[in-house]
């Protein structure tokens, strides 16, 4: 059953564009389609993803990032410190750069030493203040203290061959071998998560985003700790290779461009997926409202566009045919998704004609048997549309979005709504084997997500809540049998441990996308298809599984740097961005012709 | 004395009240009441220290209807406290609110006075106005005892607008030693103990 556009949606959103959406409401996806797990998996970021919102505020408002304090040594070792104004706020971010990990560490999220501690603090760069931090870390890692002034802490770590690979190059004097940089991440540093919103007593940032101040988006001040990273990477390989040769060169800006930050996620993101409906309900439905009001645009298309959506299928294609490969049970093959990509450059010969030729389009790929390609498809569409950039209001306001009981409706409304919202889990056997064999934790070790066997570990009482379907099916088993005119409220009071199964469904009725439909407490469920899944909505590319519970990815590649946020320049980032120039184009074309180079 | 963030003790509120034994359909909501609780200076984890014991116990206290007239609907609470069925009472008083005739709720057996102000921030964001009278407390104790709760339809207002509670949002909320311990303790409670199985399960 295709959605409705909530009415709080046209509130958020011009005259111009709220008399369109009527016209592409028709064209909504299914949630049935959008939020499966193949969906999921398939899923893909685009210009509305948080890094691309943050990186057009970032130039929209011209924000400025300085290096201004460089003590590195030649083992990389040392301190960097950033001046950044941000609109009205004025930051800084002080960088401390310990010794390497030993060559092959994989530095873990219970790990209590790191090769990387930022701080970002309010006003200018306070190297007191920023060794009290340090120290802190040092001594008490997580459960040290900090105050308001700081917005959060964050860590990181090197890439240890890119990296490497990187500094040798600039030390000789020459520039790296992009193709071996992309085939190994294309990164020089991993984030290692970013510590704020009140974590150790840092600023809470309802403080800082109650306005449309910097930061008022969600996840913009976590994202830009990641962008930070990427430009601590690009500079700590100019510095490193400048301490160690004096015939060292820096890296050329057109790679500087390229090279994004890496990211591995696990069970967490999941858990937050599923902790948050309303939120996932928001994000998922303004990509797929900007996705219905383009596929709802009358013919003609204008050249200009469809060149441009050519030349972006391209760019993605070879992007897919240079990134790193997974198995096929947890990833399409990249050379599957590059060919179906290039494939469909082809189709857009014939586009010219017809009530809604994107709509035309999009439907003709689905014989080209990538599902992932379909969906890079959709989001490069809405680089030719930006007008849809209007559209991250509704990601904004979902934030402060807090569903709650609705009290006056009755016990058979919420019955009703279960047989319409979750029909896809009442044809579950909840008591087949395997439905519901694992429990989510968090284990002792620093909170990290787990999963365990319900007949075999320890720990089931104390499981992290990710069990919709069992949680809404035993509502449902309680509901059915009672008097459908009895208020939900008095229900509630009887029954209290209900309330937040109550709470999910009736938010389902008013917001679509709000479950996943998938078993994720089953031994089927690929929890990777969902860490990618909000990955994407945050902005990475390219994302890879690791294996089933862990996705690596890349965030802010071909993102502007410093220099094009004080330009003003255009936002250029995103999967259909151009490579990095040189003999790339060449390495990307070959690789396009031979398959994917193997890693 | 160590400051915590209000976001922070509202991420590890839903936790450690899991530890008390609340259930988890409940932790998120009852994580708010113990929040705004204490941010308006309400000591609400001071009552978590203090009653411990009291609070986890089992059979839960199971609060049944037990009066639904015309004039006044009653609930028996059973010897639950409001940090548990608070937010429940509340909807149930702004529920009330929505009838053609609403009535007043009539609670027995309930205790907790530090969330009676929570229950009517709640509803006034749901634009109910909640008159609270909770039976008096002669020695200080905290007994079981009646409260009743009367709701009028008035303009919604955020809960987080109040005043204490901003404040406490820019400047954190100072709290003795020992309560920061007791939250955070009970917190980590609920992390599972590790072994080499595990490990091979993180993700």
């Amino acid at each position: 059953m295709a959605p409705t556009i909530p009415d709080w949606v046209y509130t958020e959103i011009s005259d111009e564009l709220a008399a369109e959406l009527p016209r592409a409401e028709t064209l909504l996806r299914d949630p049935d389609e959008v939020m499966s797990q193949a969906a999921l998996n398939a899923m893909t970021a685009s210009r509305l993803s948080f890094t691309r919102t943050l990186a057009r505020r970032m130039t929209r408002n011209r924000w400025r990032i300085e290096l201004t304090v460089c003590e590195i040594d030649a083992d990389s070792t040392g301190f960097l410190g950033y001046e950044i104004h941000a609109e009205d706020m004025r930051l800084s971010f002080g960088v401390f750069v310990y010794p390497p990990f030993p060559p092959g560490t994989q530095r873990l999220f219970r790990d209590t030493t790191t090769e990387f501690l930022g701080i970002l603090l309010e006003g200018p760069i306070d190297r007191g203040r920023l060794r009290r931090e340090k120290q802190q870390f040092d001594e008490h890692v997580w459960r040290g203290r900090t105050d308001p002034t700081v917005l959060g802490w964050t860590v990181a770590s090197r890439g240890t061959r890119t990296f490497d690979e990187v500094v040798d190059a600039l030390t000789t004097g020459r520039q790296p071998d992009v193709t071996s940089l992309d085939a190994n991440g294309g990164y020089l540093i991993r984030n290692g998560g970013f510590y704020g919103n009140g974590r150790m007593g840092t600023r809470a940032w309802p403080t800082y985003a109650a306005s449309d101040g910097p930061f008022s988006t969600p996840y913009h001040v976590d994202l830009f700790s990641l962008y930070l990273w990427r430009l601590v990477s690009l500079d700590l390989a100019d510095a490193t290779a400048r301490a160690r040769s004096s015939d060292a060169v820096p890296l050329e800006p057109a790679i500087r461009r390229h090279l994004g930050i890496g990211n591995s996620s696990g069970l967490g993101t999941v858990a937050a997926l599923i902790r948050w409906p309303a939120r996932l309900s928001a994000f998922v439905l303004a990509r797929e409202l900007a996705f219905a009001y383009v596929k709802a645009r009358p013919a003609p298309i204008e050249p200009e566009r469809i060149e441009r959506m050519h030349r972006l299928l391209h760019n993605a294609a070879a992007a897919y045919s240079t990134a790193p490969i997974a198995p096929a049970e947890l990833l399409e093959p990249r050379d599957t998704v590059a060919a179906a990509l290039r494939a469909a450059g082809d189709k857009l010969t014939a586009l010219e004609t017809g009530e809604r030729p994107w709509q035309t389009f999009i439907d003709s790929l689905s014989e080209l048997g990538s599902r992932e390609a379909v969906e890079v498809a959709h989001a490069l569409l809405l680089e030719l549309y930006p007008e849809v950039d209007e559209l991250e209001h509704v990601l904004s306001v979902a934030a402060v979005h807090r569903p709650t009981v609705d009290p006056g409706a009755t016990v058979g409304s919420v019955r009703a709504l279960i047989e319409q919202q979750y029909d896809w889990l009442l044809a579950e056997d909840m008591a087949a084997p395997g439905h519901r064999e694992f429990f989510w934790y968090r284990s002792e070790e620093n909170g990290e997500n787990r999963r365990g066997e319900r007949s075999v570990d320890i720990g089931v009482e104390r499981e992290t809540f990710v069990d919709v379907a069992g949680t809404v099916r035993r509502l449902y088993d309680f509901v059915r049998g009672l008097p459908p005119d009895t208020p939900v409220a008095q229900f509630l009071v009887e029954e209290p441990e209900h309330a937040l199964a109550v709470t999910r469904v009736q938010l389902a009725g008013r917001a679509p996308y709000s479950e996943i439909r998938a078993r994720v407490c089953g031994t089927d469920f690929l929890a990777s298809a969902g860490i990618r899944c909000f990955l994407s909505l945050l902005g990475i590319e390219l994302s890879t599984p690791h294996n089933g519970r862990w996705v690596r990815g890349l965030f802010f590649r071909g993102a502007p740097l410093p220099e094009d946020l004080l330009a003003g320049g255009v936002d250029e980032g995103g999967i259909g961005a151009e490579p990095a120039a040189g003999p790339v184009d060449e390495l990307v074309d070959a690789a396009l012709t031979s398959g994917p180079v193997t890693r | 004395m160590t400051t915590i963030a209000v976001p922070e003790l509202r991420r590890y509120a839903p936790d450690a009240l899991r530890m008390l034994g609340i259930p988890l359909g409940q932790a998120d909501e009852t994580g708010d009441l113990l929040t705004w609780t204490e941010a308006t200076g309400g000591r609400a984890l001071a009552f978590v220290r203090r009653n411990r014991a009291r609070l986890l116990w089992t059979p839960r206290p199971r609060a049944r209807i037990v009066g639904d007239g015309p004039d006044e609907l009653v609930v028996d609470a059973r010897g639950a406290s409001l940090l548990e069925l608070g937010v429940r009472l509340a909807d149930l008083v702004c529920g009330e609110t929505q009838r053609p005739e609403p009535r007043p709720v009539h609670v027995v057996a309930v205790w907790g006075t530090p969330f009676v102000p929570y229950l009517r921030a709640f509803a006034a964001e749901r634009g109910v106005e909640v008159e609270a009278d909770m039976a008096p407390d002669p020695d200080g104790r905290d007994h079981p005892r009646e409260l009743w709760l009367r709701g009028r339809p008035t303009a919604p207002r955020p809960v987080d607008d109040d005043p204490a509670y901003r404040n406490a949002l820019a400047r954190g909320i100072p709290l003795a030693d020992e309560d920061f311990a007791e939250i955070t303790s009970l917190f980590e409670m609920l992390r599972v103990p590790t072994s080499e199985r595990s490990r091979s399960h993180a993700g």
